[in-house]
């Protein structure tokens, strides 16, 4: 094949999945993903997957691993369909297919943000796509997270550094605040901060929201900085609030992501504001809408009744953990299980079809490597604040199986 | 019965307006995926005799598929648990799938209740160009109906500079873009120019939050909604679009918007413009003040212009959830009302507002709304041009069209219904006047399909003329017309039984209707050039067609 | 740009410093790791029944055209490999004689006693029974502390292995820059070994930490630069060393009891890079062309506050990684393996560093972190069935 530059390439290392990388390729190999952060350029790699078919450890063909695949899910009483990282919408449809045809408990890597999305549930939500609050924010809190840490362009792509419609010098139409809720801190390069105590956070914003609606609160000490804040975002032409959806080093407070999105929807009163929910890559935003169209519900969706009912809090984690599953399907970079996940599945007979699967840690009866999605395949992908963007594969048609054909095959195999 | 190429529908008392057919017994006959004019006496038949049959329903104006819809979907979890809808057990073709119900079903749930209810064909009714890929994929998970979407136009930053600078030619020509990378059917303005004075920002209590009036400055006094209304139903009417501009006007909801609607139809007088959920925008009264009805006057209007159609909007008493580009509006109804609420500003584009409700028969405002929605219906002389909808979800779902159907061909039950309603706000409204008017089944066979299909400009559909697509609905001739709509005998998409005895039975793909406008390609340098400079996605990855 | 090949058991660090120095990097070693892959080219990664070799690697980029060629760890003791190396390229770097030289323990310990500097006493036989020092069996191809062992009373010197005298002290090493006369001095870090914190034993390199002046990790401190600083030049004059190169000692009372010289680029260099801001990468290359940087370690060290630290962390049980790509925006890991690789006990998972007031801070920062990391990434691999 001959070196070639393939542009608007759509990244999925994390939630932001830019689509502007322009990925080089020299020999068959990814040299270079420009625009791509350190981590967009990590998820790139160099293309080089493996491609390894196994049966029970050895070698196999393609035709004895599905076989051998469908016999095993088919015959299973209890199986799990789980949608890890590195797969397109397209192929995250197939994967609920099969756990709908087999009864299956299903769930993906979208339940890391559990607590985010329980309480969008509860609550609703005070949002907007990325580049709204580009256009618009000209006040942006950042509360107890730095996005440059796990969302390298999150701020200079998207939501601080770029020019907008109502913020013609980009950085300088903006003040960034960071709440800094003891160690998790917000930027380091904030205009202001404020120093929230852990033990304060959820009252503090339930002050704040407190202020915002005009109902007179007691001047405690301890929340004067933050209603002060709510005073000042009241005052804003239109505030984003950023938040992590995804659990960090230091474990959050379970009632934070309620008391956040309530206190966005409140800040509409008096102004306009927007609570952004930073999520992971891999498209699991993506396995997220997906389940919720095909479902009715976002993740731990069980069909085990013959139609789809909802388990927040008996998900794949707490399955696998109960020693309730007897066989599962992962489909997806296994290497991206969560820990519980991974460690889950461990005693049980499993398929993994994706990128690395024969590397996987539980030992699956039957794996099948592919390609990545977004770099040796095709098909839809989500970012964090639900857009849909395409995938431009750059290595496709190299070595690399595709997970899209070889989930299909096994659906059809299992009569799906 | 198997899966026949050829089908003669024998001896049905068929209802095809469109081709002057009302209540005629005669054979229809079907080859392949069209109707065709006859057939060889030895072609399978299907025994109608006694039984009614229509062309496919076709709903001009449901939210089913798409980014708001998904968040409506998953906003509602409960509403999920309490209506499970297990794969239905099919004949032949790839197993059925399973889902949930509610006001906002699930994908696969929503195909399969359309074609149970006898509608082939249906039109999601908004989708932010920005996420019409994401519709795309959800409409393909969407079994049987062939369907279409309307892609938002009006609250878009590059629409509105083209408006600001006199530029409409330009804008016409985006607009015929837009179209086609998005793949949509149809031009949708929602609350033209208010939902961009929502995002825009700048707090106070009314100041800049919404648009009230079609000369409110929007960002400039160059645009206005009158403007934004007479720009894009210019373009939709110069592209010669099969459907016009479907509007959303300004001012939903709130007490005296009869004005608001009856100057925007004004506007665009002379011209195809299609009026949707007609009975949120027909209100008398005054902000703050009482409401009434001022549906007899909208109506008269629509009468009297034959270029305007409208589709109602009824609310039916029951649950329902809001979900809508209007995101102000929205913000209004979660502050008075519910627990939950969504809102979701769209980058340059526009907006979703979504807030679960329930229409009760002893709130007086819902009862004058639905008194509105029949008044619109009963008052209405030209069935062509009036068209059933619920606005689903917005209104009621779209299983409550039978209901809605009995309540326009049944004076007695209606009366009676009326009798249980919160009487309040109804003085003077027409319903208590003795409405008498009772829908014909001909009239029903307009307003559900014949008329709406025409309005679209689906020239395959809608009738059961030689050449139209072989979708056909037969139902019993029920005297309860809901129990008769609600189960027809035999759903027919495209030729294939998809309803046999009541039962759904297969579940072919239906086809996705597009139109694809030429324009001039030059629109597309300026456009590069904004979007590099302002957006947050590629231009090369922006619409729904594939890239790879 | 100038296209550089890199080659040695782990080249992540010194490419990392090329790639940010201006050069087009082609890296071969044993990992391929994630963070090497973000700064190369070209990555070949070369294991031959499991371990990196150096003949292998050379083989695996024979038709890979670079102008200048670096070695690294892994090929001090093959002089041969370096020849076929540098066949077509500049090589950049101590040419195969002066390895010879500089790796025999015997040269050093003579050219240590030439400098008037003190150095543990090494022998190929066994010394006479009721000698009161302790002894190290060494492997004279060894690296990273690899196969070197307490010396058991009696025992036989085995073949390709010599005996150095146990010299209590505190291990650490000197870092400079040669130009086959003089030498500048870089860095003067503590050495860890065998620490169970890090899943080290014996005597496996497990990290360095950088002090400031007068850090108490080394005793008469000052004196320490002094004469470790005499000793870089010792072997630079006596080797002819070019490039960047390292010594290591055992401290005591101010006095480098020499062990072994490293003529190549170290793993304490990275630290250099990230407490003094200067490229390693770069000073190497110009001092190959005989051009010494006018660094001053000595100020250096006293304008900086912290101790800044690196250890390796080596799997104390069967590991397994989960997803590794976001590591790499951690700037205090590296050396990132591929998502779900898995490591044998004692294998080495990936290198952390750290910061802190003062050396045992820093010390005790990375032990922190290294219990971190052991939780996040022991509990993935599977319970044995």
């Amino acid at each position: 094949m001959t070196d070639r530059s393939v542009a608007n390439v759509t990244c999925l290392g994390c939630g932001c999945a830019c689509d502007d990388i322009t990925v080089v390729v020299k020999q068959d190999s990814i040299a270079e993903a420009r625009n791509a952060c350190a981590l967009g350029a990590a998820w790139f790699g160099d293309g080089t997957v493996p491609a390894e078919t196994r049966v029970n450890g050895r070698p196999a063909s393609l035709e004895q691993a599905l076989t051998e695949a469908a016999r095993l899910l088919g015959g299973a009483k209890r199986p799990l369909v789980y949608l890890a990282a590195d797969i397109s919408c397209e192929t995250q449809r197939e994967g609920v297919a099969i756990a709908d045809r087999l009864h299956a408990a299903t769930d993906s890597l979208a339940a890391t943000a559990t607590t985010a999305v329980l309480a969008a549930q509860r609550r609703g939500r005070a949002g907007a796509t990325l580049g709204e609050i580009r256009q618009h924010a000209d006040l942006v809190v950042f509360w107890a997270v730095d996005p440059s840490t796990r969302y390298p362009r999150y701020g200079s792509r998207y939501v601080v550094e770029p020019r907008g419609v109502a913020a013609p010098q980009g950085r300088n139409s903006r003040t960034l605040i960071a709440v800094d809720v003891g160690e998790s801190r917000g930027p380091a390069d904030a205009d202001g901060r404020v120093a929230v105590a852990p033990t304060d956070e959820v009252d503090g914003l339930e002050m704040m929201r407190a202020a915002v609606q005009g109902r007179a609160g007691g001047a405690d000490a301890r929340f004067r900085t933050v209603v002060e804040l709510a005073r000042r975002m009241t005052e804003a032409r239109y505030v984003a609030i950023v938040a992590d959806g995804e659990p960090g080093l230091v474990p959050a407070d379970p009632a934070r992501a309620e008391a956040l999105i309530t206190l966005a929807q409140a800040l509409n009163g008096p102004t306009r504001c927007a609570l952004s929910t930073l999520r992971g890559g891999g498209n699991r935003s993506g396995a997220d809408a997906v389940l919720t169209w095909q479902t009715g519900f976002p993740f731990a969706v069980d069909f085990a009744r013959g139609h789809p009912s909802y388990h927040p809090q008996a998900g794949a984690a707490a399955l696998l953990g109960a020693g309730e599953v007897d066989a599962a399907l992962v489909i997806g970079t296994p290497a991206t299980l969560p820990v519980p996940v991974a460690a889950g599945l461990a005693g049980i007979r499993s398929v993994a079809i994706g990128p690395r699967a024969s590397a996987a840690t539980f030992q699956p009866a039957v794996a099948v490597d592919t390609g990545v999605a977004g770099i040796h395949e095709g098909g839809t992908a989500f970012r964090m604040d639900d857009v849909p963007l395409p995938l431009r594969p750059s290595l496709e048609g190299g070595g690399a199986r595709a997970a899209l054909v070889t989930v299909r095959a096994l659906r059809d195999r299992l009569g799906a | 019965m198997s899966q026949p190429t050829r089908l003669r529908i024998a001896g049905g008392t068929v209802y095809d307006p469109a081709n002057g057919v009302e209540g005629v017994v005669h054979d229809v006959c079907i080859e392949g995926d069209r109707i065709v004019a006859e057939l060889p006496a030895s072609a399978p038949r299907l025994d109608a005799r006694g039984m009614v049959v229509m062309p496919g329903g076709v709903d001009i104006h449901a939210h089913v598929a798409g980014s708001s819809v998904n968040h409506a979907r998953r906003l509602l979890p409960e509403e999920h648990a309490a209506d499970p809808a297990p794969a239905p057990r099919l004949a032949d073709g790839p197993p059925g799938r399973s889902g949930t119900g509610g006001t906002v079903p699930s994908t696969f749930a929503t195909g399969y209740r359309y074609a149970g209810l006898g509608y082939t064909t249906a039109m999601e009714a908004a989708v932010a160009p920005l996420a019409a890929r994401h519709a795309h994929a959800e409409l393909d998970d969407t079994p049987i109906i062939d369907a279409g979407f309307f892609v938002l136009l009006g609250n878009d930053d590059y629409l509105l500079r083209q408006i600001a600078a006199g530029e409409t030619v330009r804008a016409r020509d985006y607009a015929a873009w837009l179209l086609g990378v998005t793949r949509a059917y149809a031009i949708k303005v929602v609350n033209p120019g208010g939902v961009a004075v929502w995002k825009g920002g700048g707090g106070g209590a009314d100041g800049g939050r919404n648009v009230r009036g079609l000369d409110d400055a929007v960002g400039s006094s160059a645009v206005t909604p009158r403007k934004i209304l007479e720009t894009l139903a210019g373009a939709a009417n110069a592209l010669a679009l099969p459907h016009p501009v479907h509007i959303h006007c300004n001012n939903l909801g709130q007490p005296g918007n009869a004005a608001t609607t009856l100057e925007s139809m004004r506007t665009l007088a002379g011209q195809r413009a299609h009026f949707t959920h007609l009975q949120f925008h027909s209100y008398g009264g005054a902000l703050g003040k009482a409401w009434a009805s001022a549906a007899r006057e909208v109506i008269e209007y629509v009468n009297a212009h034959a270029e305007v159609s409208v589709d109602v909007g009824q609310v039916m008493f029951g649950p329902a959830t809001t979900v809508t580009a209007d995101g102000p509006v929205e913000q209004l109804l979660y502050a008075s009302s519910g627990r939950k609420w969504v809102n979701i500003d769209i980058e340059l584009e526009s907006g979703c507002g979504i807030v679960p409700y329930a229409y009760r028969e002893r709130a007086a405002v819902a009862a004058l709304q639905w008194a509105v929605g029949l008044e619109l219906f009963l008052l209405a002389n030209d069935p062509w041009r009036v068209v059933l909808s619920t606005d689903h979800p917005n209104g009621g779902t779209f299983l409550s069209y039978p209901e809605l159907i009995r309540l326009l061909m049944d004076r007695a039950y209606r009366d009676e219904r009326l009798k249980g309603v919160n009487q309040k706000l109804l003085a003077g409204n027409a319903l208590l006047d003795g409405l008498s008017r009772e829908y014909t089944l001909g009239e029903i066979a307009i307003i559900t399909r014949a008329g709406p299909a025409r309005l679209l400009g689906l020239t395959g559909k809608g009738h059961l003329g030689p050449g139209a697509d072989a979708d056909v609905t037969i139902y019993a001739n029920d005297a309860d017309r809901a129990k008769m709509f609600a189960t027809p005998r035999y759903v027919i998409k495209a030729g294939t039984l998809v309803v046999e005895d009541g039962q759904l039975r297969r579940a072919p793909t239906g086809r996705r209707l597009t139109v694809r406008p030429d324009y001039d390609a030059a629109v597309t340098k300026d456009l590069k050039r904004f979007f590099d400079e302002y957006a947050c996605v590629g231009f090369e990855n922006y619409g729904a067609e594939p890239v790879a | 740009m100038t296209r550089v090949l890199l080659a040695g058991v782990s080249t992540r660090g010194f490419a990392e410093s090329a790639a940010r120095a201006g050069y087009e990097v082609v890296a071969v070693d044993g990992f391929g790791d994630l963070d090497l892959v973000a700064c190369a080219t070209e990555v070949h990664v070369v294991r031959v029944g499991g371990r990196f070799s150096a003949r292998a690697a050379v083989a695996a980029v024979r038709d890979v055209s670079c102008e200048a060629a670096v070695y690294e760890a892994g090929f001090e003791n093959h002089p041969r490999a370096v020849r076929a190396l540098a066949a077509g390229r500049v090589l950049w770097g101590n040419p195969p004689a002066v390895l010879a030289r500089a790796r025999d323990p015997r040269r050093l310990a003579r050219v240590v006693g030439n400098a008037g500097l003190p150095g543990p006493r090494v022998r190929f036989t066994r010394p006479a029974p009721g000698a009161r020092s302790g002894w190290l069996v060494k492997p004279l191809r060894s690296g990273g502390g690899d196969g070197v062992a307490v010396w058991r009373r009696g025992a036989r010197v085995p073949r390709e292995s010599y005996l150095q005298e146990r010299i209590s002290g505190v291990t650490g090493s000197i870092v400079f820059a040669a130009d086959g006369r003089r030498a500048v001095p870089l860095g003067l870090s503590r050495m860890l070994a065998g620490e169970t914190a890090f899943g080290a034993d014996g005597f496996r390199y497990c990290g360095s930490i950088l002090g400031s002046a007068g850090d108490p990790q080394f005793s008469a401190d000052d004196r320490l630069l002094d004469r470790a600083t005499l000793l870089a030049e010792s072997v630079t004059r006596a080797f002819g060393l070019v490039g960047v190169n390292g010594v290591d000692f055992i401290a005591r009372r101010g006095l480098p009891y020499a062990i072994e010289v490293n003529p190549r680029y170290t793993a304490a260099m990275e630290l250099v890079e990230r407490a003094y801001g200067i490229s390693l990468f770069d000073v190497h290359v110009r001092a190959c062309r005989r051009d010494l940087p006018a660094f001053d370690l000595g100020a250096a060290r006293r304008r900086t506050r912290d101790a800044v630290g690196k250890a390796v962390v080596y799997a104390r049980r069967p590991t397994a990684l989960g997803d590794t790509r976001p590591w790499v925006l951690d700037s205090d890991v590296r050396d990132i393996s591929p998502p779900g690789t898995r490591f044998a006990p004692r294998e080495p998972i990936c290198t952390i560093f750290a910061r802190g007031r003062d050396a045992a801070a820093c010390v005790a920062a990375l032990a922190r972190r290294a219990a971190r990391l052991y939780r996040d990434v022991e509990r993935r691999e599977a319970r044995s069935a």
